[in-house]
């Protein structure tokens, strides 16, 4: 979808920075719609659809993070979710697995604003068709198979990405060459990515794609679209879980095979 | 002879018997003729008895010169007596004849005699009145010396009886003998040639001069220490020499006694740790002993120097004592300071025999100091105990008081306790500590703990100890001044803290209150930048816009930054100053907008016009109203309610004089605080929950502050909400335009 044909809703309470947004995206000619809060942005959202919903995090009456909890409870129609902030007090792990796909912080300048937007209005699969040239890491693992990975919270699905367990230390930021076999379902993810945060303690990771190998894109475009909401999960399961004594074995098999 | 003419008849019958021719002598009277016959009888015998008196004394004293004289009149008396023993005889028988020569034999012997006497008169004469001599010789024989004196040769030619017990020979052993008899055997080989040369120059002289001790022989071969003088005494027969010999055994031994005892004195005077110095009468420095000398670092060739020029510095009422001692003869005891040697001596001073005075002293010096260490220890330890405010009471099993002493009575207030119960005499004490004491009672385990006392606003530290008598004691400190001191220091740091955490929590609000501002400087600036270099004409409209925009937001900014700085100031040095009230609530209230918005929390507030002015330290009252602010977010946060606001309420309360007090009403929707987070609030600071603890914080802060400042800072429920009021005394009484 170009910019243009897009109906985009900015959500701040400062009616400075709600004006300065308008008069940017309405240059580029796409629909703007504004809302001081969350409350008021669930209202216009409740009437139509929106492509991109851009929302300021620290709002009174409701907040960003509010707002997109009650987006997706009330299983409201919009592509793409961007946070603006002005402070980064938001948890990236969490952000993402909100199903927040992008954060731009304040202040900003027009040039940044119109390109996340028109990255984030773009086909996923459209935007995952350029390998990049040199990944700085290559990781290779093998699992039993996605759904018993999931289970275990060894490898899970977002629409934007993956998380999986690593014993590699990963740095934000990079990006990496990311090969998992799935020994079960004889299937492959062999995809390029960047990764968007590294938990040292439990040595996951979690990824936005950049680039699917052809081989696995139709099974992995269809898994992302299966995963409801969450742009890049957090790999996290309910304590009470735990990982199952086969993962544990599986994962320590998994060691990167380069 | 004349015959007698009458006589008796028997009478002439005796004369006829025996001689009757005699009768004619005695004219025949018989008695007359025993008159004759008895006296020449008894003259005969008397002569006779005389001569054998004569004899016998002569021959008894030797030594009596004028032997043969006394022959003479011995035998002329013997014959004497014949004569008349030969006329008795002749009264009877007629020996004439006999009798005749016996006359003529008489006569004879008394011609004899005659001529001796005649001879030896002049020697008689020469013999010394023998009174004289007798008295002289007595005085001889009992001199206390023994005297003897020595012819030429040495021959002992007179010895009294001293010299017999001196020497132990008897008179007769003495005299004859040679006099180096007496000399030690050792001795004698010299003692002839001194003998003669004594005699060569004979001048009177104490012999042995210049010899030592001179000792004599005595018969059993032991010696005698003696002194002897010499005398000649020239005769014709050559220089006799007596000899006048004193036995000075006794005396050389007293000598040698007095002698060791002066050695003894010395060395004891030498060895004593008592220094002594003797002066003179003329206060001349005699004696110095060793220790003397040592303690006052001084040669002991002083001796000879008088006192006052050795001790130049001497005191002058130590010299005034001394003085008195010299001429009262008085001793004295005192204590002395030397000061160029810082020296205390104990001193006394004896007058001495020989008129000078004797100074014992001995050195007290390090004594004193010691004492006077002590002295400054026991000050110090009687004040410590005296400032101890250590207070101690003893109750019986009863809880009756027993004892109590005066640092109790003092920090409890309280007196005549004794034989009260504890529990009614201090009925306010503390559920603590009643529980506390009462399970030291029933326990009897010690314990120790801080307690605090709330009618007299007592902190005390205690601890309790079970007695022996089934009760227990309590000793008690009073540490008021000490949690007092605690409580600033925790103030101050509390107030730190407190600014810190209000910092913190407004730290992200406030970021995000500076960035949103320059975000929207950005994006303008940004914008005209960007629209400038796309070659567009900018309107003077837009231009004006974006910049009015620029202005405003950037001081907003410029005040948030402000506000932020009057927060992290410590304003409890400020001056007070004169400052508006509203304005103060506006810019708190500003601080806490973007947080209170930010969670959907509406904040309020009414401010009347024309407040009037209060005295204070903006900068504290500006804490304390952010921190009633925080505590209301905090209260909100924490409740589920639905109702999420906030009121602040300025007003003015006022009397009959006018306004006197502003009163600020910080009023939230959250519930009414129950009575025991109330009775929290309410308790000193330093019990208060730790920092972070959500309601309450910092509260006792904030009420300190009011109240420094004359102010009030109260908890109140108003209709259900939790409401702090605030009240600052207003300058003056502010006659409001409406009120007059």
């Amino acid at each position: 979808m170009r910019l243009e044909d897009a109906t985009i809703l900015v959500v701040d309470d400062e009616p400075d920075l709600r004006e300065i947004f308008s008069v940017w995206l309405e240059r580029e000619r796409c629909t703007v719609l504004t809302a001081s809060n969350g409350v008021e942005a669930l209202s216009i959202l409740e009437t139509g659809k929106v492509d991109v919903l851009l929302s300021d995090i620290r709002m009174p009456v409701m907040g960003g993070v509010e707002l997109v909890r009650q987006v997706f409870e009330r299983k409201l129609e919009v592509s793409s979710i961007i946070f603006v902030s002005g402070f980064g007090v938001m948890n990236l792990r969490e952000m993402y697995s909100l199903g927040v796909e992008e954060l731009i912080e304040k202040p900003l300048n027009r040039q940044h604003l119109l390109q996340v937007l028109g990255d984030s209005l773009k086909e996923r699969a459209e935007s995952w068709l350029m390998p990049l040239a040199e990944p700085v890491e290559e990781i290779e693992l093998v699992m039993e198979s996605v759904a018993g990975a999931e289970a275990t919270c060894q490898f899970q699905m977002g629409k934007g990405g993956c998380c999986f367990a690593s014993d590699r230390r990963l740095t934000e930021g990079d990006t990496i060459g990311l090969s998992i076999q799935f020994a079960r379902d004889g299937q492959r993810l062999k995809a390029q990515g960047t990764v968007r945060w590294f938990d040292g303690g439990g040595s996951q990771a979690g990824v936005s794609f950049v680039y699917l190998d052809p081989s696995c894109r139709d099974w992995v475009a269809a898994a992302c679209e299966r995963a409801c909401r969450t742009f890049i999960p957090q790999c996290r399961c309910d304590a009470s879980a735990g990982p199952s004594v086969e993962a544990v074995l599986l994962t320590g098999r998994a060691s990167t095979l380069k | 002879m004349q015959p007698v003419p009458h006589r008796e008849a028997t009478v002439v019958e005796m004369f006829q018997s025996v001689q009757f021719q005699h009768g004619l002598s005695f004219l025949w009277k018989p008695q007359l003729l025993w008159l004759n016959a008895l006296s020449d009888s008894s003259i005969a015998l008397t002569y006779f008895l005389i001569t054998t008196a004569l004899i016998s004394v002569v021959r008894k004293r030797k030594d009596i010169p004028f032997n043969g004289a006394f022959f003479c009149v011995a035998a002329f008396i013997i014959a004497c007596g014949a004569t008349r023993a030969m006329q008795v005889v002749t009264l009877w028988f007629p020996i004439h004849w006999i009798t005749g020569t016996l006359e003529g034999l008489t006569a004879g012997i008394s011609i004899v005699t005659l001529v001796m006497l005649g001879r030896v008169s002049p020697s008689i004469l020469a013999i010394p009145d023998q009174m004289v001599d007798h008295r002289f010789s007595e005085l001889i024989e009992d001199a206390p010396d023994a005297i003897l004196q020595v012819d030429a040769k040495g021959i002992i030619i007179l010895a009294n009886r001293t010299a017999e017990t001196m020497f132990g020979y008897r008179r007769e052993e003495l005299l004859g003998s040679n006099v180096d008899l007496l000399v030690p055997i050792g001795n004698r080989g010299g003692h002839k040639d001194h003998r003669q040369g004594f005699d060569r120059f004979g001048v009177a002289r104490v012999m042995g001069q210049g010899m030592g001790a001179l000792h004599a022989r005595r018969k059993d071969g032991s010696e005698v220490s003696v002194e002897i003088a010499l005398n000649p005494v020239k005769t014709k027969d050559g220089i006799y020499v007596t000899a006048v010999i004193r036995d000075v055994t006794e005396r050389k031994r007293t000598e040698r006694q007095l002698e060791r005892t002066v050695v003894q004195l010395n060395s004891l005077l030498e060895s004593t740790t008592v220094c002594v110095l003797a002066v003179d009468s003329a206060w001349t420095i005699h004696y110095l002993n060793r220790n003397a000398a040592t303690l006052l670092s001084l040669d002991r060739n002083i001796q000879g120097m008088t006192l006052w020029d050795a001790f130049p510095a001497q005191l002058p009422e130590e010299r005034t004592i001394l003085r008195r001692v010299m001429e009262t003869r008085q001793p004295a005891w005192y204590e002395s300071f030397y000061p160029p040697l810082d020296l205390t001596t104990t001193v006394q001073a004896h007058p001495w025999e020989d008129g000078g005075v004797a100074v014992f002293f001995s050195d007290i010096s390090s004594q004193r100091r010691l004492e006077k260490e002590l002295e400054i220890a026991n000050r110090r330890a009687e004040s410590v105990l005296e400032n101890t405010n250590v207070g101690i009471f003893a109750v019986d099993r009863d809880w009756i008081f027993r004892y109590v002493n005066e640092d109790a009575k003092r920090l409890l207030k309280a007196h005549d306790l004794l034989g009260k119960e504890m529990w009614k005499s201090f009925p306010g004490m503390t559920p603590e500590t009643t529980q506390r004491m009462r399970q030291v009672m029933s326990t009897r385990t010690p314990a120790g703990f801080d307690s605090y006392y709330p009618p007299l606003d007592l902190s005390t530290h205690i601890s309790v100890n079970p007695w022996e008598d089934g009760g227990i004691t309590v000793c008690f400190s009073d540490i008021s001044e000490q949690k007092r001191m605690q409580r600033e220091l925790d103030w101050e740091r509390v107030m730190r803290e407190q600014r810190l955490e209000v910092l913190a929590r407004f730290s992200a609000g406030i970021a995000h209150e500076i960035k949103n501002p320059m975000a929207i400087i950005h994006a303008r600036a940004s914008d005209l930048a960007e629209l400038a270099a796309d070659g567009e004409v900018l309107s003077a409209a837009v231009v004006t816009k974006a910049c009015e925009s620029i202005v405003k937001t950037s001081d907003r900014a410029m005040r948030i930054l402000r506000g932020l700085a009057a927060l992290a100031r410590d304003g409890s040095n400020e001056a007070m100053q004169e400052a508006n009230p509203g304005e103060m609530v506006e810019q708190a209230i500003e601080l806490v907008q973007v947080r209170y918005r930010t969670h959907g929390i509406q904040i309020e507030s009414s401010v009347p016009d024309q407040l009037p002015p209060v005295e204070c330290r903006e900068v504290q009252i500006g804490q304390v109203l952010l921190n009633l602010l925080n505590n209301s977010f905090d209260a909100i946060e924490a409740s589920m309610a639905s109702e999420r606001w906030v009121r602040v309420e300025v007003s003015e309360v006022r009397s009959e004089k006018g306004v006197e007090q502003l009163q600020v009403d910080v009023i939230d929707s959250g519930p009414a605080l129950s009575s025991e987070v109330r009775e929290h609030l309410m308790e000193p600071f330093y019990t208060t929950k730790p920092l972070g603890g959500g309601i309450g914080m910092g509260l006792s802060v904030s009420r300190a502050i009011v109240t420094d400042h004359g102010g009030t800072l109260e908890l109140h429920d108003c209709d259900g909400h939790t409401c702090f009021r605030l009240t600052l005394p207003v300058i003056a009484v502010h006659v409001h335009g409406v009120a007059a």
